[in-house]
């Protein structure tokens, strides 16, 4: 059995059901509606990212749902994965905004710990430049930070 | 403004979450809104600090060349400036790699502390244990010796009966190798309740656990008086091969270490 979705710029994806219902927000539409050929519109995907999360849920589609919450945090991304993960920043958030909308838990995990694994090991200034965030701190702000995590010698 | 930060608040937490407290350090002094996220409580009540050089799921078990290894140790500046600014909410700390200055340290700061496992060192000695915070709350205390390193811990008699008598310790595992001599220990343990004046009001150890990594000078009636001096204690083991660093799981916490003692460790239990 096969479902069609329809991209948020109106591109026709039929995937096997089961592909399909990774995501939990499809596989509880579907539940909904019953059978029936009209294509599910997904309006928060593009085709492009749409295209991702299919090729993820394919090759994902025999692993075993875990609901423990710590198991998930605490595994490390498989080498398929982190290989999938390797595109640019853009691309990168956008999966992980499908995930969340889709519901997709097991790839909102990958996305998240690859935007953490961009941030583990670099100092304030390298984090900043990598994701172009912008400082917003004041110097006030700074002084005062810096003051919490000061470091004094007598001990 | 950028992606990172504008993604929903439940996805940033999960990403957060993932990083490890060394990071978020850093994460704290990026902007406003990644400090408001690196200072929550949340991630800084329980605390695990592996050194980067730590293979993440099993520190001590990665390469194969372990016993040329050289155990990365923290520095005192790095660890201070990681939890510094935290000290208040932290329940517990997991750290591997410390020497006596870090443990002196997490004592003597944060107070709220509740369980502390250490997990490997070159050398640590009384001086990590004796300076503590008036209110420390602490209620266990691992000390698990990293695998293939000699993991000595020149803590003496005196040393821990001072650290039994002054926090609500219930749990202590000392799976490294130690030698705490039996007869002193519990001569410490009695001569200060009955000596000092201070010490009147002091609550009795209130000790349940005990795993030592030693057998030496410790026979059936030390351990008898020990249970006798100690109300609430269930268990002692002694274990003298228990310093293989096996414990040590850095993702995990650890349940209890009651049901993964090495072979030849004799277990005593109270009647009661």
């Amino acid at each position: 059995m096969s479902v069609r979705l329809l991209s948020s710029d109106s591109e026709d994806f039929t995937v096997a059901k089961e592909v399909a219902e990774r995501s939990m927000l499809i596989k509880n539409m579907l539940e909904d509606v019953g059978d029936n050929d009209n294509p599910i519109p997904l309006p928060n995907v593009t085709a492009k990212i749409l295209r991702k999360v299919i090729e993820w849920c394919e090759h994902h589609l025999g692993d075993p749902v875990t609901n423990d919450e710590n198991e998930r945090r605490n595994t490390e991304i498989d080498e398929w994965d982190q290989k999938f993960m390797e595109v640019d920043q853009e691309t990168l958030f956008d999966i992980i905004l499908a995930a969340n909308y889709l519901d997709i838990k097991p790839l909102l995990d990958v996305g998240c710990k690859t935007v953490a694994n961009m941030i583990k090991g670099k100092t304030a200034e390298e984090i900043r430049k990598i994701f172009n965030i912008v400082n917003d701190l004041t110097p006030e702000e700074e002084a005062q930070i810096r003051k919490e995590n000061e470091w004094a010698e007598d001990r | 403004m950028d992606r990172l930060s504008q993604l929903p608040s439940e996805t940033l937490w999960q990403v957060f979450s993932s990083i490890p407290a060394s990071s978020l350090a850093h994460l704290r002094f990026v902007s406003r809104k990644m400090r408001l996220f690196a200072d929550h409580p949340m991630y800084w009540r329980h605390v695990i600090l592996a050194r980067p050089s730590c293979h993440e799921e099993d520190p001590l078990a990665s390469s194969t060349s372990m016993a040329s290894r050289r155990l990365d140790l923290w520095t005192l500046r790095e660890l201070d400036f990681i939890l510094r600014p935290h000290c208040q909410v932290i329940r517990s700390i997991k750290v591997c790699g410390v020497r006596d200055d870090i443990v002196r340290f997490i004592l003597t700061h944060c107070h709220e502390l509740q369980s502390l496992t250490l997990c490997g060192w070159t050398t640590l000695s009384n001086h990590a244990f004796k300076q503590l915070h008036p209110r420390l709350k602490l209620q266990r205390l691992q000390l698990v010796g990293a695998k293939d390193q000699p993991n000595y811990t020149a803590m003496d008699a005196t040393t821990l009966a001072q650290l039994l008598l002054s926090c609500p310790l219930q749990d202590l595992t000392i799976g490294c190798q130690i030698h705490i001599h039996a007869a002193t220990l519990l001569m410490e343990l009695t001569a200060k309740k009955k000596t000092e004046p201070r010490s009147a009001f002091l609550p009795p150890p209130q000790l349940q656990r005990l795993s030592l990594g030693t057998r030496r000078t410790w026979s059936l009636h030390h351990i008898r008086h020990l249970f006798d001096i100690c109300p609430a204690l269930i268990s002692v083991a002694l274990c003298p091969t228990s310093a293989d660093g096996t414990h040590f799981q850095p993702n995990a916490f650890i349940p209890s270490h009651q049901d993964s003692h090495p072979t030849n460790t004799i277990v005593y239990r109270s009647h009661a």
